[in-house]
């Protein structure tokens, strides 16, 4: 599945994480359902783009 | 279910039979649309008949949908729908103004993708390649609430506006400065905006690095290559840093403390470009590096590559010291003849 900003900065946080404490990388409860609500209004926010860029895209070449 | 040339070419009829004969009539064409980042695509050009500037209608889009189980008919309303709306309220776009350059030029921005995967398209464009990276130009000709619409400059685009690359790219550059200024944040601040949430909630798990983008977040990775941009992040990082090319919109800096190789890094790289970003939006499967002593930006695996002939070239030169500082502790072989004797005095 493809996520937009905010899943692809996640991703980043989460792997750094997987990377052990180089980078200080606690894991902060609570932190993840609010990551994952923040992708699902991205995505939302996305669509409703793309929809209102049907119309105004028209002038790319 | 039908294949992708009778789809078009169904869809091209029954859009000719509603919009060409109707007023105000418009004209429907077949056209294949190229476009950057692999997302070229068969378009139904819809141009209303007293109009210059025409509406593109990605059939493979369409096609897709009906792929996913959407009827003909639901897909050609919906086409329709988008047609009919355009065609009642189109903008009026003079296209030669396009090719006057002094007009033009205030409206110039860059824009930054991967050199690799566009390299078919970058020939027909120009570009200034970092590494293999290549920025390229658009011309903004609309905008309406917050949405740009944007035309890529081509090399015929170029020669019409009677402009050399290298004042293109000046130009560009300078103006994308103010059109499109850049934002560089912490990435818990990003996260913390994005989630609704206190920074606080977010910083203690956040890595350190820094998001660089434009202040729309919109094919905003070409900020790094804002003049300045390199040396104000080394200040804001305490020297050198890596580059994460996260996406067209967004890059990713982090301090290079040497805890994590650019092997790693670019392995990290390749893995979310692979599972979580959209094809449309990828950069490069790489990561760069800012030396911010020597002001060199480069590839990592350049970067390491340099850094082992540095360390290879300091080996050498410590132990020539080191013979010499022995050389120093034996009198009698600084000397030839000195060195005779004690060759003598051993046998």
């Amino acid at each position: 599945m493809k996520y937009f900003m905010t899943g692809r900065l996640a991703a980043y946080e989460r792997m750094m994480q997987d990377n052990g404490e180089r980078y200080g990388g606690g894991n902060a409860d609570g932190a993840k359902t609010g990551k994952d609500q923040a992708v699902q209004k991205d995505r939302a926010a996305h669509r409703d783009a793309v929809k209102a860029g049907d119309i105004y895209a028209r002038h790319q070449s | 279910m039908m294949d992708f040339n009778e789809f078009t070419e169904k869809l091209e009829y029954n859009l000719k039979v509603a919009l060409e004969d109707g007023p105000p009539g418009a004209h429907v064409q077949k056209q294949e649309v190229e476009k950057m980042q692999g997302q070229s695509y068969t378009a139904l050009t819809v141009t209303p008949a007293d109009r210059n500037v025409g509406m593109n209608i990605n059939a493979n889009a369409l096609y897709e949908q009906m792929q996913y189980g959407a009827s003909y008919q639901n897909v050609l309303s919906h086409a329709l729908n988008q047609a009919t709306a355009f065609v009642q309220d189109s903008p009026q776009f003079d296209v030669h103004t396009i090719t006057n350059y002094e007009q033009t030029k205030t409206k110039l921005f860059v824009e930054v993708v991967g050199a690799e995967r566009n390299a078919a398209m970058l020939k027909k464009l120009p570009h200034v390649q970092m590494e293999d990276m290549a920025m390229v130009y658009r011309i903004q000709v609309a905008e309406k609430d917050g949405a740009i619409a944007s035309t890529l400059i081509s090399n015929q685009l170029m020669d019409a506006m009677g402009v050399t690359a290298e004042k293109l790219y000046q130009d560009a550059i300078a103006n994308s400065v103010n059109m499109r200024p850049a934002k560089v944040q912490k990435l818990s601040e990003v996260l913390a905006e994005m989630m609704d949430v206190p920074v606080e909630t977010v910083e203690k798990s956040a890595p350190p690095l820094l998001v660089v983008t434009t202040e729309d977040k919109i094919k905003g990775a070409c900020a790094m290559f804002y003049p300045e941009m390199m040396d104000q992040l080394a200040k804001e990082t305490g020297g050198d840093f890596f580059i994460l090319p996260s996406s067209v919109h967004e890059v990713l800096v982090m301090p290079d403390k040497g805890e994590m190789s650019a092997e790693e890094l670019k392995d990290m790289v390749t893995a979310i470009n692979g599972d979580v970003v959209d094809p449309a939006d990828v950069l490069t499967d790489q990561v760069y590096h800012y030396d911010a002593k020597e002001r060199i930006f480069e590839r990592g695996d350049k970067f390491e590559a340099r850094q082992a002939d540095k360390e290879r070239e300091g080996d050498r030169s410590s132990v020539l010291q080191d013979l010499k500082n022995k050389q120093k502790d034996i009198p009698f072989v600084t000397r030839g003849s000195d060195l005779k004797s004690k060759a003598d005095m051993e046998l």
